[in-house]
């Protein structure tokens, strides 16, 4: 009887504190706009094979329209090998989003168990891995993803693994503070007092109540990745031709530009535009989700 | 105060210990054979067993360590690969440029950034802040690299107002005696007195300055508006306004001063940035600096050269960031 009552209140509050983010975040148009752009992205990515004019131009070359400027036929112009370059774009989308996806997940998936049991043991263990975090983290950004991926050898694969050895610190030390403040809390001592073993408190009772901010950090890393596997690229230690990653675009446009300015500076403005609505939005979801910014 | 101090430097130790470690098992994990590269793709297999000894590779791995550890810390970074001379050697023709471009855009950000975080705190949700803050977000987003081509592309080949790159013009080279004294241009030419090259090197550095500049003025202005903002909701910032003291004191002496901690420390994370965005940019500028000289190792996969820079520009940003903390421990407010 008092179950039935209890949990839909419980439930009503946690409903009407959605309502209310969505309608701030309908509130703040600039956020609104950058979640519309990334909706529109996604939508681009799965659905480039339809969007591309010329798909078969992502990899296959077509010498006969080298380095046309932007037309009708070609609105971003064509590049060195006569190939399409909005279809190139409109390829590369996919690329972007899932390698920065897959980054952002696997460091999760590496930063989250280490940063919980850095916070709930304590001692000799929280010690060993926070000056492991500090040691990563004392790389000037990018520096470490660079020299990580010029010794495992140039390749998109290589260069997500370069960015995740250099991402999960981040979230270890995330968690480890959440961990931290959450673990004195009465109701991780009363699962203690029954006996719950430390992995389930670990991972059903504090990771749910700790998850929030590193939602938030993960969203807005998602536009920081995307730019840094940019840069690698455009250093050559990312994607490797034909594949059509942005920044290689922006890269092997160098020797062309100064006749050809539509070869780099359209894959350039895909990045931006995709790095700026991560941003945004991260930006954005912050200000939403940070209760002391919330009702401002 | 003092042991604050001791024990920040002993941790940057641990630190730099740590990085060599980091990087010392990176060189382990190369797939291809440093001694074959060494040698060259032609060489015959007792040419590639000599090198390997010569090189040390022959030994244990803790021994291999040790040496390599004795080495860096005599200021021997190896030899490279591609040009076989040494990497320390190499690197200090190339720092000078460096750090010009990396003081210049530091500057320009600060000059800009603070300025712009300080309004965007004192208009908090007014049209200036909202504008301040799409522009932050805009230079935090904006691809470095992309931005120099813009640049390039603008005040070079539109405008022809600016040099397409390099660090002097070709008739200034020609005809001009170039001074060496720190190998820093601007500052050589100042020391000198010869104001063409001065001049002529303050032109070709103002598009490189300012598309690194770009990722540092949008962190430094949102940083700083939320230092201020943060600070200006003190209490004490309260009490002040309520004695009657007028708004532009409480900001200006009050809340202004009380930011530098977050400033500054704002300002040396963001030469990080500085530091990768200079490598982005040099090869798009042809700027004779560490950036183009990276660039080189990686298509050439140079690993000793990579590994060298790795070391020194991870040990230059660990030393910076201790600067940086004792600077702000000097503070008497911060506890120890």
């Amino acid at each position: 009887m008092i179950r039935k009552q209890i949990i839909p209140e419980a439930m009503q509050s946690r409903i009407n504190s959605f309502k209310e983010s969505v309608f701030l975040l309908k509130k703040n148009k600039l956020t609104y706009t950058a979640a519309i752009i990334i909706i529109a992205l996604v939508v681009i990515a799965i659905l480039a094979p339809i969007i591309a004019p010329y798909p078969s131009h992502v990899y296959s070359n077509n010498p006969k329209d080298q380095l046309l400027s932007p037309s009708w036929k070609f609105i971003n112009g064509t590049d060195e090998l006569g190939r399409d370059i909005f279809s190139r774009i409109v390829f590369g989308t996919r690329i972007s989003l899932l390698a920065s996806v897959i980054a952002v997940g696997i460091a999760l998936l590496v930063g989250i168990p280490l940063g919980l049991i850095a916070g709930y043991y304590g001692g000799f263990l929280d010690e060993l891995i926070m000056r492991i975090t500090d040691m990563f983290l004392s790389f000037p950004p990018l520096l470490l993803a660079m020299a990580v991926a010029a010794f495992l050898g140039p390749s998109l694969r290589n260069a997500i693994i370069a960015i995740i050895i250099t991402w999960w610190p981040w979230y270890t030390r995330l968690i480890r503070g959440q961990t931290v403040s959450i673990k004195e809390k009465e109701f991780v001592k009363a699962a203690r007092s029954i006996g719950t073993s430390s992995g389930v408190i670990m991972f059903k009772h504090i990771l749910p109540n700790s998850i929030a901010p590193v939602i938030v950090q993960a969203s807005m890393d998602l536009g920081g990745i995307i730019l840094t596997l940019a840069s690698l690229s455009f250093l050559g230690l990312g994607a490797q031709p034909p594949i059509p990653e942005w920044g290689l675009m922006v890269n092997t446009s160098l020797t062309y530009f100064m006749n050809a300015w539509w070869y780099g500076i359209f894959p350039g403005l895909a990045i931006f535009i995709t790095v700026l609505a991560f941003n945004l939005m991260g930006d954005g979801l912050r200000e939403i989700l940070d209760p002391r910014t919330r009702g401002q | 105060m003092g042991r604050f101090i001791l024990k920040r430097l002993l941790l940057g130790i641990i630190i730099i210990i740590g990085v060599v470690i980091i990087t010392f098992a990176m060189t382990r994990m190369i797939p291809s054979d440093p001694a074959a590269q060494w040698v060259g793709g032609r060489a015959t297999p007792e040419q590639v067993e000599k090198a390997r000894v010569e090189l040390g590779l022959d030994k244990p791995l803790y021994t291999q360590f040790f040496i390599y550890v004795k080495d860096l810390v005599s200021g021997n970074l190896g030899y490279s690969l591609r040009t076989h001379r040494p990497i320390m050697s190499e690197l200090k023709s190339r720092v000078p440029a460096t750090i010009e471009l990396i003081f210049f855009s530091t500057v320009i950000s600060i000059l800009v950034g603070l300025p712009l975080g300080m309004l965007s705190a004192k208009r908090k949700n007014k049209t200036a802040d909202h504008l301040s803050r799409i522009f932050s977000i805009g230079f935090v987003s904006v691809p470095t690299f992309w931005l120099a081509l813009i640049l390039q592309l603008v005040f070079f080949r539109i405008l022809g107002i600016l040099p397409m790159g390099g660090q002097l013009s070709m008739e200034v080279k020609l005809f001009e005696q170039i001074p060496h004294i720190t190998g820093i241009l601007t500052l050589d030419s100042l020391i000198s007195g010869n104001y063409t090259i001065f001049k002529d090197a303050i032109i070709h550095l103002i598009l490189p300055s300012l598309a690194v500049a770009a990722y540092p003025i949008g962190l430094i202005t949102r940083m700083t508006r939320s230092a201020l903002l943060e600070i200006l909701n003190e209490d004490y910032i309260k009490a002040a306004k309520s004695y009657g003291l007028s708004d532009r004191l409480v900001y200006w002496s009050y809340a202004l001063k009380n930011s530098l901690g977050p400033t500054i420390t704002v300002v040396t994370l963001s030469l990080g940035y500085t530091l990768m965005n200079t490598f982005l940019v040099e090869s798009v500028f042809s700027w004779p600096g560490l950036g183009k000289y990276v660039a080189g190792s990686v298509t050439s996969l140079d690993y000793p050269a990579i590994m060298g820079i790795t070391i020194f520009a991870a040990v230059a940003y660990i030393l910076l960031n201790m600067i940086a903390d004792i600077i702000i421990a000097l503070d008497p407010r911060v506890r120890l």
